[in-house]
């Protein structure tokens, strides 16, 4: 619970967390600093990003249905921008969008934002200036506003993230900007797997997981071991009756799901996006299939083109052989990821669910693998 | 690898020629020429089988054994024994400077021809006979370090492209894989193979460059028989830590160049014989105009010391009239045009020897390098899976032009080094043999 304002039940933002504020006067006072920021999005990868309050996506907005709330936006980019509030219904001229509903904010300059939620429901926060290059450098945020009543709709786990995408070269830490489809890096709150964090969940718990794709294509987001409902899009919440069985929901550009199901079934269950090209890492997308092709041989030949007072190669070629093969520096294996039975061969949009019994109510802590009972895991079938 | 089964023909031409070379260069039997000399006249460190033959030892073996400069010296009435004891004098005694050390070699191997003693007239006619031996020497020693570089780089550069066909065969094998799991389509194995022929066709062509160019050394070193199948080395030697530095090259050529002493000679000569007799017989009083005054300094006298020499300058017109005057005065003109000459190729040679050393040390440390770490990122890239192993193969065939070039500059670094000393001592670099050489007393010798 908030230590002031209206009661409610907050969210956990994997990755991430929740912007504080100040009660000033009646209104809710948030401040958002958009500015450079350095991204780790696995160990191993750093990424040259933009965001909000030294990260990105930037901290988790949450108020409450009523809330009058004022946000300072000040712009500490090399270049001008705005928030626009996706789904927030306020005036015309708070809505964000620079030349149209405002004048963008100049570098160094400071803007208030001043409007009342007047619905509580799941939105998100993103720059309406030169918003492709912002939003291709990471610039967005998580927005809930919380029903006045805490019981309202109340879960026990509510877990939110932003889906996002960048095109950062192999070797290099900035986005491509200007790239349109050949995005390599596909990530959950600019975290990519094996960085994202679990969503550790107490079995018998009610669990509501809020995504909001800020990526230039659609996600179908799959949940294992679960049937579930989506209960609400930024839109507003979906009606009891209209709610339909899921187990993968496709979440459109620009749009937010809300998802809900009962934790009853324990177990380590994969969730991902369900393109499986989103569950890789940087990947070269030309390379030919090899499969049925022994080619390593063939690798070893080339490093005789270079004659030895160039010392080169050798060391590199014999690497191959091994299991730890360098590549190319703040790159992250195109599929990694240990889990107890071996290698999950996953990278990208793929985390784990981890429901177990008798956790504690606020542990978020990743509780380990999962302890399959006796004659429940898959086997070989022996001669 | 399984052995491919499209080796290239023109490969095996290659292997062929460099077999049929070796047997013809055998068959001929050059020991009826009178003049070949014993081979026990070699000093056992000029013995072409011992180990590898580097250039200086190539040069010494050639100023003894080359068979047009064994002519020469017999015309000039320079014996075999001087020659080698000449080597057996300067060989093994370090000089900072080759060229002196060359120099030195040169003065001790040609002085039977000095004769200090005898007359004016005598002694200018041997010193323009040793200056004209000398000359020679310089050339044909010029003539085998190009050949030597030439030798050593074009089999340093066959070598190569054999790794570069053994890559490209290993891509056309690839290739074949790939087609025959389904993979590829056929197009791309057709792309593979037509690179591997142009690897092979330039293969042979550098196979075949190898062997011409060590049969250009070989005939300059007078070798034949078992001494042709002479060793060098892999490659050529190292650039040196720093090239040199000749602020003053004009006046090292000055000093050095043994066409100017020639032609000094020939003034000095002809002052006297039409010059000062006039004077002495009082002819010439009237005519004269000035002195000039030419530094002689003699290539083959002690450390260079220069004298100066005036001697006397008429006017041109005047001179014409009086046919005595006028070879003299001629001489002085084609002095001062051939002193014109070299300095201007003096400068050109130093720029060019210059030009080639940061040219080359261009190549080792920044091209050769970047090619290296280029391959190492993609190296990096292919353990990564971000690209295939025909990305490898594409890299390397961009090392393949890298790597060619530096050969390339390194043999021309070398060549403009011998060509360099070539201009401060006699000029006309790439000569050396076929020229025809005028001793003086009026026998013409074809040198080639």
């Amino acid at each position: 619970m908030p230590r002031n304002g209206r009661p409610y039940n907050p969210v956990v933002t994997l990755n991430g967390w929740t912007l504080p504020w100040r009660m000033k006067d009646g209104w809710k006072e948030f401040h958002l600093i958009a500015e450079p920021v350095v991204r780790e999005m696995a160990p191993g990868m750093k990424a040259n990003l933009w965001g909000y309050n030294g990260q990105s996506p930037g901290p988790t907005i949450e108020c409450v249905e009523g809330d009058k709330v004022r946000i300072f936006v000040t712009n500490k980019l090399p270049e001008h921008t705005t928030i626009h509030w996706h789904g927030i219904l306020l005036p015309s001229g708070m809505d964000g969008v620079g030349g149209l509903s405002q004048p963008q904010i100049p570098v160094g300059k400071t803007f208030v934002y001043e409007f009342e939620m007047k619905k509580s429901g799941t939105f998100m926060y993103h720059p309406h200036a030169d918003e492709m290059v912002q939003m291709a450098m990471g610039m967005m945020g998580f927005l809930v506003v919380h029903p006045k009543d805490p019981n309202l709709h109340r879960v026990d786990r509510d877990f939110v993230f932003l889906i996002n995408a960048y095109a950062i070269d192999p070797g290099s830490r900035t986005p491509r900007v200007s790239e349109m489809m050949n995005f390599d890096l596909w990530s959950w709150n600019s975290r990519v797997f094996p960085g994202i964090d679990t969503l550790a969940v107490r079995r018998g718990d009610r669990v509501r997981i809020r995504m909001g794709n800020l990526t230039m294509t659609n996600h179908p987001i799959h949940l294992h071991g679960y049937d579930f409902e989506v209960t609400g899009t930024d839109g507003g919440w979906v009606k009891p009756t209209a709610r339909w069985p899921e187990v993968t929901v496709d979440i459109p550009v620009g749009a937010m799901r809300a998802i809900e199901f009962d934790a009853n079934e324990p177990g380590d269950w994969a969730f991902h996006c369900h393109k499986s090209h989103h569950t890789m890492n940087a990947m070269g997308h030309s390379v030919p299939t090899m499969i049925g092709v022994d080619h390593r041989d063939v690798a070893r030949k080339i490093i005789t083109l270079i004659p030895d007072y160039m010392v080169m190669g050798e060391r590199g070629m014999a690497d191959m052989g091994e299991m730890e093969m360098p590549i190319p520096e703040n790159t992250l294996p195109m599929m990694t990821g240990q889990g107890p039975f071996g290698p999950i061969e996953m990278g990208g949009m793929f985390t784990v669910v981890k429901v177990r019994e008798g956790l504690a109510r606020n542990s978020y802590a990743d509780p380990g693998w999962y302890k399959h009972p006796p004659g429940t895991v898959a086997y070989e079938l022996k001669a | 690898m399984r052995h491919s089964t499209t080796r290239p023909r023109a490969a095996i031409l290659a292997a062929g020629l460099l077999l049929s070379g070796c047997a013809a260069t055998a068959s001929i039997n050059p020991s009826t020429q009178a003049s070949s000399p014993p081979v026990q006249a070699v000093p056992p460190q000029l013995a072409a089988t011992q180990g590898q033959l580097s250039m200086e030892q190539a040069v010494r073996m050639a100023l003894l054994r080359n068979q047009s400069l064994r002519a020469l010296y017999y015309r000039s009435t320079l014996s075999e024994t001087a020659m080698t004891d000449a080597i057996a004098g300067t060989e093994g005694r370090t000089a900072a400077d080759p060229l002196d050390q060359e120099r030195r070699f040169i003065v001790a191997a040609t002085s039977p021809l000095a004769q200090p003693m005898a007359s004016e007239v005598d002694r200018r006619t041997a010193d323009r006979t040793r200056t004209l031996v000398a000359s020679e020497m310089l050339q044909t020693a010029n003539a085998v370090r190009r050949a030597w570089i030439a030798a050593v780089a074009a089999a340093e550069n066959a070598r190569y492209l054999e790794r570069a066909l053994m890559s490209a065969e290993a891509g056309t094998e690839l290739a074949r894989r790939m087609v025959r799991v389904g993979n590829w389509p056929r197009l791309n194995e057709l792309r593979e193979r037509a690179f591997q022929g142009e690897v092979a066709a330039q293969l042979a062509r550098a196979r075949q460059a190898a062997v011409s160019e060590r049969e250009t050394l070989t005939k300059l070193l007078g070798l034949w028989g078992s001494e042709a199948n002479f060793a060098l080395p892999d490659r050529l030697p190292d650039l040196p830590a720093s090239p040199a530095n000749l602020p003053n090259v004009e006046e090292v050529a000055l000093r050095q160049r043994l066409d100017l002493q020639a032609s000094r000679l020939t003034i000095f000569a002809e002052a006297r014989e039409f010059v000062l007799d006039g004077y002495d017989r009082g002819e010439l009083v009237g005519y004269r105009r000035g002195e000039v005054t030419l530094s002689e300094v003699d290539y083959f006298g002690d450390n260079g010391k220069s004298r100066e020499i005036r001697v006397p300058m008429f006017d041109r017109q005047q001179a014409r009239r009086d046919p005595k005057l006028l070879p003299y005065v001629q001489s002085l003109d084609r002095y001062s045009e051939l002193a014109v000459s070299v300095r201007s190729e003096a400068r050109e040679a130093y720029l060019g020897y210059r030009t080639a050393y940061d040219v080359a040390k261009h190549y080792r440390d920044t091209i050769i390098p970047l090619r290296k770490e280029i391959s190492e990122e993609n190296l990096m890239r292919y353990n990564g899976m971000l690209i295939s192993v025909f990305e490898l193969l594409a890299d390397a065939r961009e090392q393949i032009t890298s790597v060619t070039n530096y050969i390339e500059a390194q043999r021309e670094f070398w060549t403009a080094e011998t060509d360099l000393r070539l201009a401060l001592t006699v000029g006309g670099a790439g000569g050396g043999s076929g020229r025809t050489v005028r001793l003086p007393g009026g026998s013409a010798a074809a040198g080639h």
